[in-house]
């Protein structure tokens, strides 16, 4: 699987670069600007799409297939994409604390809040955009992944509308719980996402 | 011994189906596959490498049943395919490096001896590179983790007869050792005529032979005979025919006609006469 890792980050690095410049530039931009993290967390919400245009590559150059005639695993190939999805939050994340720690535009529980969205959106994304791609392919999966969001949009909204109340109350009352409990739910979505996608890929004909 | 055995493998597709093929191929020989386009070569090469399950039968590579479940055994087998697809931004060393990560067996040396002998240009970019050096990538990669079986599915096609011809003084080199096996597709007969010791005619998804190249010589013979003459042949001993202004040419199984005087045929002549033969 080093081979596997070698081969992406050497790929983010020749052929991302500018995507690669302006995630990091974003994530500055939220550290600089006081109480203001939605940079931030947007540019880790583009860092995580770089694993798809990554997908998209190997899908043009048939690298996928190629893979099929080497000692790998096929499961192999989807743990390569979900560890090096973690690695990637989670070096912008430290990058992100350290930032904010010399520039000390925020106070230290808006700089934690930030960097657990940071954490929970990419995952989340991830989860959601990994096995919709493995199972359509890049192209197609663009389609279905729009429409995953516009209906978790709403479902959000929905909530938002009839149970926001609620959630505030319950956020003033037990935030450790809520917070821990929706902790482990982003972890669980992205586990059963990861084992969902390895059914996947085992199954499909390359 | 064995480094592949096929017994009774049936898959069929859309519109194509793999109709109970059995092959052998004995170990420190090189065998050739030879098919028109769509005859199953490739979809025998993906059976062999647990790219796709068969329908039914069974598959035994280096002693492996079940390569998809239990892939490790490729580190012993070099693969080329009709398209050596790798991410197209990369420079040969870069490949190599990857490589690396992936082949336990991975010999940078053997590798970085195959990029000077073939000549595979270090500075340019892999989508920079010619077919030609696409093609001689796979085989410095396929020979650089020490393969004990090399299977090779129309890899010499669309190369020039140099470069061709280099790749087959160094597969013809690879078995001098006995251990190792070639399984190889092409078009191109004149390559598997020179290269192969065992042909295998694949026609629809079926074998119609799988003879010794040496053997075909000895079996199979030409003839050019008047209408009457051919009346007198045996049925039997007819494998093809073909009418031309001057007369028919036959091809036969000598053993079935001893008396007459038959000429010598290749392997080409033989594969076409054998598939025109199926078709009437």
């Amino acid at each position: 699987m080093k081979g596997l890792f070698y081969k992406d980050i050497l790929m983010l690095t020749r052929s991302f670069k500018a995507y690669l410049l302006m995630a990091l530039f974003f994530i500055v931009l939220g550290t600089i600007r006081p109480n203001n993290s939605f940079w931030a967390i947007y540019g880790s919400f583009f860092f995580v799409t770089l694993i798809s245009s990554l997908m998209a590559i190997d899908e043009q150059s048939r690298w996928l297939s190629y893979c099929d005639i080497m000692p790998l695993r096929r499961r192999d190939i989807i743990n390569e994409r979900y560890l090096l999805t973690l690695i990637l939050t989670a070096v912008l994340n430290v990058l992100f604390l350290i930032l904010s720690m010399i520039f000390r535009s925020a106070d230290r529980a808006t700089v934690l809040v930030s960097s657990g969205m940071m954490l929970a959106l990419s995952m989340l994304a991830s989860a959601i955009s990994l096995p919709i791609n493995v199972k359509f392919g890049t192209a197609k999966g663009q389609m279905v992944r729009m429409a995953v969001i516009i209906v978790m949009v709403g479902c959000g909204m929905f909530i938002i509308n009839y149970a926001g109340e609620i959630i505030e109350k319950l956020l003033q009352v037990k935030a450790p719980v809520l917070l821990a409990g929706a902790a482990a739910a982003i972890i669980l979505v992205f586990g059963l996402s990861w084992l969902l996608s390895i059914r996947i890929y085992e199954k499909k004909n390359l | 011994m064995s480094a592949i055995e096929i017994r009774n493998i049936n898959k069929s597709y859309p519109g194509f189906e793999l109709k109970d093929l059995n092959l052998d191929l004995p170990e420190g020989t090189i065998m050739g596959l030879v098919g028109e386009n769509g005859a199953g070569k490739s979809t025998t090469m993906k059976l062999l490498l647990g790219m796709i399950r068969p329908d039914s039968g069974s598959i035994n590579v280096l002693g492996e049943t079940d390569l998809r479940a239990r892939p490790q055994i490729k580190e012993e087998i070099g693969v080329v395919m009709e398209d050596v697809s790798f991410p197209t931004v990369l420079k040969i060393h870069e490949i190599g490096r990857i490589m690396a990560g992936i082949y336990r067996n991975w010999d940078a040396d053997e590798f970085a001896r195959m990029v000077k002998v073939l000549r595979i240009p270090e500075d340019k970019k892999f989508f920079e590179m010619s077919r030609g050096n696409r093609m001689k990538t796979g085989f410095a990669c396929a020979l650089a983790h020490h393969p004990r079986l090399l299977l090779l599915d129309e890899a010499t096609s669309g190369l020039d007869p140099v470069v061709r011809d280099e790749l087959l003084d160094i597969l013809m080199d690879f078995t001098k050792d006995e251990t190792h096996s070639i399984l190889m597709s092409s078009h191109i007969v004149s390559d598997l005529e020179k290269a192969c010791d065992y042909v295998c005619f694949l026609h629809d998804g079926r074998v119609l032979l799988v003879e010794e190249k040496d053997r075909i010589r000895e079996l199979y013979g030409k003839l050019q005979v008047t209408p009457e003459q051919f009346k007198e042949l045996d049925p039997a001993a007819v494998i093809g025919r073909r009418t031309t202004p001057y007369g028919t040419e036959v091809i036969v199984r000598k053993d079935r006609i001893p008396a007459w005087d038959t000429q010598p045929v290749d392997i080409e002549e033989l594969f076409v006469f054998m598939v025109k033969g199926e078709r009437q």
